[in-house]
């Protein structure tokens, strides 16, 4: 008989190998395990052994707070065996892994691509000649695929109104929950041509307000939200108080003006933040795999479509025949927004805590910032 | 369900190392259940999919391969045909029919239209266009018409690829064509002279150095196409042995072999005694073969063990998604459509030689025919394969699946089963009872290839 020290398939482990530490993750109950030195050592081999290695009485002696804390905590122990025991270890297979196939000649990249379009975000900028025509033919298209979401951000209302107005007709028969954005400037125009933004419920309708442009009026219109854009105590407490009890609303910080401060106290991650975090095993594999706040999202904007908010480069433009599959594969296979966990990217890359963190948003994106937190466990 | 090693949760599909002291084990089966393990499962809620015109029109606008039994005709009459005198049924009178070019023509430019609907979520995919028999070669003609049409209809959302299995009689005859044409065959061979007996000609005489003269040639005249393109299958039976098989074709022609086993359905009564002593069973043979290493090494995640093995890893544990989408959907509400038969036409499109459509070659036309083609017209009966498909389910649901150890992980298709029998009877049926010792056979066989374990999950996608 041996004996084999064991962790069960529910302990994920993050190493950082060149500072000796890892995290072991219980995805039954989401509590967090730090370990280092010789423990770190043990866990590295364990792991390096399909969750089980054996090993001596004097190894029982010396690491015997190691395995007190396995046992404790119900995520390993010790097994007596001549076998070596058979742990079915987390490794992520994803069958339809549509990046992988370019090297597997059996299988077509471009598989079921449709299902892979879960949101569309459309923009209404400070140009007026937008290529409405292409966008409703792109939501025809995609009639088969997975999209769940339209968000519609009307900057410029003026400047769009006709194309906003087939948009929200063609809209109210395609059923595909739409979330409107409108800043408060123009809300009344477009609410008095277009009143169904308001009482369909297809629509949900959001008013911007920013910049102290606030008018006590808003808060007597029903059926709508309002966000209010901060950047700064100061702007907070202003909208705060003149809040009244019947409207539904919410903050948002406006990440490229508000100062280091303010968002170090807001909206940074501290140690409590990540021992609180609960995921899923999906959860937590997702944030090994993909990027959950980016993936399978198109973002159209001055007649180009793009991979996010904040990309740059445009993967088709309006101005050109669109082909909605060649568009999704594109943003799947060639850009790799989707994909941008925060393994790809220091310092959270080095970061025992990079598969808990929540995934990086179009925030930290736009500020080209990538750990807003304090923590930095490495 | 719980084995006697492993707890297992059938909704997180965790199998977790029983501690062997009693406390310890008690304290970790509370703490188990505390984080919600074992909770009850509203088997029939799963189990209560429907099958519907849609899952069929879904199935052709994303077909992924039409096969056409271009004659029934073949040069060899091998002992153990399934069309041969071991079996009855329907399916063993031939009456040497050749598919008319006007029914494939039809089909194509009926399925040409499905992929061009919305309904087709892919981009380029390919469908892979294949040629059964009989002996396919022995129509050649019909072949190349539908090459040649084929080629002429492609687009963007036809994108065709050809195969075809054959005897390779006739290869030397047509390599050059097959060659041009980038086809994938499926060589028939059973390894050395003595192996490869019962593949006779109609008198009985013995075929094997035809069969390796056509082989030669194409291996030695076309050797780049040879190693991309030729594949080779064995059956095993009583004279020969994976291994022969294995070690013959690898050391003649440096490839593997897909390997089969007579096929155990629809056998003729009085023919039982004589089928019996044909059969061989692959993972029996291969256990005890001197070369089972070599062979699985060779073999790899292609061995058939292992690949029972790998379908247990991919249905009873956590770490398979099928799509990247599955990372945002909560699986726990899906409801199934009962049994593991496939969504008809979701893998495969057969069209017999007399124009009869089915979801597949491999089971009987007296039950599977859901279309027919004509001089003029293809017609698929939605309303009969739905009505059909559903009331099978249903006969099965209340005896059997409902209580059934597979329900959620079945992979039995009713089109094996014995359908025109009032009382359905499912062969594949286990009591949920069952289920330590069908978990624990499963494991064992794990235990023994485990050096595979990581090499499934890194590398096995099923198409
Ligand atoms: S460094 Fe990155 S991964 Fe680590 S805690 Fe901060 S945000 Fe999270
Ligand atoms: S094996 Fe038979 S009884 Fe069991 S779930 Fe499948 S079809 Fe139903």
């Amino acid at each position: 008989m041996h004996k084999w020290l064991y962790l069960d398939p529910y302990a994920e482990i993050t190493f950082n190998h060149s500072r000796g530490k890892c995290l072991i993750f219980n995805v039954l109950d989401s509590k967090k395990y730090l370990f280092e030195g010789e423990e770190y050592k043990m866990i590295k081999r364990i792991s390096e052994n399909g969750y089980s290695t054996k090993i001596t009485n004097s190894d029982i002696k010396e690491y015997k707070s190691l395995i007190n804390r396995f046992e404790d905590n119900f995520f390993g122990g010790i097994y007596t065996s001549i076998d070596k025991p058979l742990i079915l270890y987390p490794i992520i297979n994803i069958q339809k892994n549509l990046r992988k196939f370019k090297k597997i000649s059996y299988r077509d990249q471009g598989t079921d691509i449709l299902e892979n379009l879960l949101e569309l975000s459309i923009h209404f900028k400070n140009n007026s000649c937008i290529k409405i025509d292409k966008i409703i033919q792109l939501i025809r298209d995609a009639e088969n695929s997975s999209l769940k979401k339209i968000n519609v951000f009307i900057d410029s209302y003026s400047l769009n109104k006709e194309a906003v107005e087939i948009l929200i007709s063609f809209l109210k028969t395609a059923k595909i929950k739409t979330y409107i954005e409108i800043n408060i400037k123009e809300y009344y125009s477009f609410i008095n041509n277009l009143p169904d933004a308001k009482s369909n419920e297809i629509f949900s309708l959001q008013v911007i307000i920013a910049d102290f442009d606030f008018s006590e009026k808003i808060m007597e219109e029903k059926n709508i939200r309002i966000k209010f854009k901060i950047s700064n105590e100061e702007e907070y407490n202003y909208y705060f108080n003149k809040i009244s009890n019947n409207i539904e609303y919410n903050f948002e910080i406006d990440y490229s003006k508000a100062d280091a401060n303010f968002l170090s106290e807001n909206i940074y991650l501290n140690e409590e933040d990540i021992q609180d975090i609960k995921l899923t095993k999906q959860n937590y594999d997702a944030n090994k795999m993909l990027n959950r706040n980016l993936f399978g999202k198109l973002v159209i904007k001055n007649n180009a479509i793009y991979s996010c908010e904040n990309s740059t480069k445009a993967i088709a433009s309006l101005d050109n025949e669109i082909n909605l599959k060649q568009i999704l594969f594109d943003a799947l296979c060639k850009s790799n927004y989707w994909f941008f966990t925060r393994n790809n990217i220091m310092p959270c890359k080095s970061c025992l805590y990079k598969n808990l963190c929540p995934p990086i948003t179009e925030n930290e994106l736009q500020i080209k910032k990538y750990n807003l937190c304090n923590v930095l466990a490495m | 369900m719980i084995s006697e090693e492993f707890f297992y949760d059938n909704e997180t599909k965790y199998f977790i190392l029983k501690p062997q002291n009693e406390l310890n084990r008690n304290k970790k089966e509370d703490y188990l259940k505390s984080v919600g393990f074992y909770k009850e499962q509203d088997k029939r809620k799963k189990l209560s999919g429907r099958f519907t015109e849609d899952h069929i029109k879904d199935s052709l606008a994303n077909a992924l391969q039409v096969v056409f039994e271009v004659t029934e005709s073949c040069n060899l009459e091998c002992k153990y045909c399934g069309y041969g005198e071991l079996y009855s049924g329907k399916n063993s009178k031939r009456e040497k029919t050749n598919l008319p070019l006007v029914y494939a023509i039809n089909f194509l430019n009926y399925i040409n239209k499905f992929l061009n609907q919305n309904l087709n979520r892919s981009l380029n995919k390919s469908i892979t266009i294949s040629f059964y028999g009989g002996e396919p070669l022995l129509n050649i003609e019909f072949i190349k018409s539908v090459v040649d049409y084929v080629n002429k209809i492609k687009n963007d959302n036809f994108n065709p690829r050809f195969a075809m299995t054959t005897n390779a009689l006739l290869l030397k005859k047509h390599i050059a064509f097959l060659a041009e044409n980038n086809f994938r065959l499926l060589v028939s061979l059973d390894g050395n002279k003595n192996n490869n007996s019962y593949r006779v000609y109609p008198n009985g005489k013995d075929a094997f150095n035809e069969i390796i003269e056509n082989i030669d040639f194409a291996y030695h005249n076309y050797p780049d196409f040879f190693r991309k393109s030729v594949d080779f299958n064995s059956v095993i039976h009583n004279r020969n042995s994976v291994s022969e098989a294995f070690k013959y074709i690898n050391d003649k022609y440096k490839k593997n072999t897909n390997l089969s086993e007579l096929n155990t359905t629809g056998v003729n009564e009085d023919k039982k005694y004589e089928f019996w002593e044909k059969y061989k069973n692959i993972n029996e043979d291969l256990n005890q073969s001197e070369d089972y290493r070599f062979i699985r090494d060779k073999l790899s995640v292609e061995m058939p063990v292992i690949g029972q093995v790998s379908k247990f890893i991919h249905i009873y544990t956590n770490n398979v998604y099928q799509k990247y989408i599955d990372f945002f959907e909560v699986s726990s509400n899906n409801t199934y459509l009962p049994t593991g038969t496939c969504i008809p036409f979701s893998r495969k499109i057969f069209i017999t030689s007399k124009g009869k459509i089915l979801p597949c070659e491999r089971i009987s036309d007296e039950f599977s025919t859901m279309g027919y083609i004509s001089e003029s017209d293809v017609f698929i009966d939605y309303e009969r394969i739905i009505n059909s498909m559903n009331g099978i389910y249903d006969k099965l649901l209340d005896n059997y699946c409902n209580h059934c150890f597979y329900a959620d992980k079945c992979m039995q298709c009713i089109f094996n089963l014995d359908l025109s029998k009032d009382k359905l009877v499912c062969h594949g049926y286990e009591h949920e009872s069952k289920s330590t010792q069908i978990i624990s056979n499963y494991l064992n066989t794990l235990k023994k290839e485990r050096k595979f374990y990581k090499k499934i999950l890194k590398e096995v996608f099923y198409a």
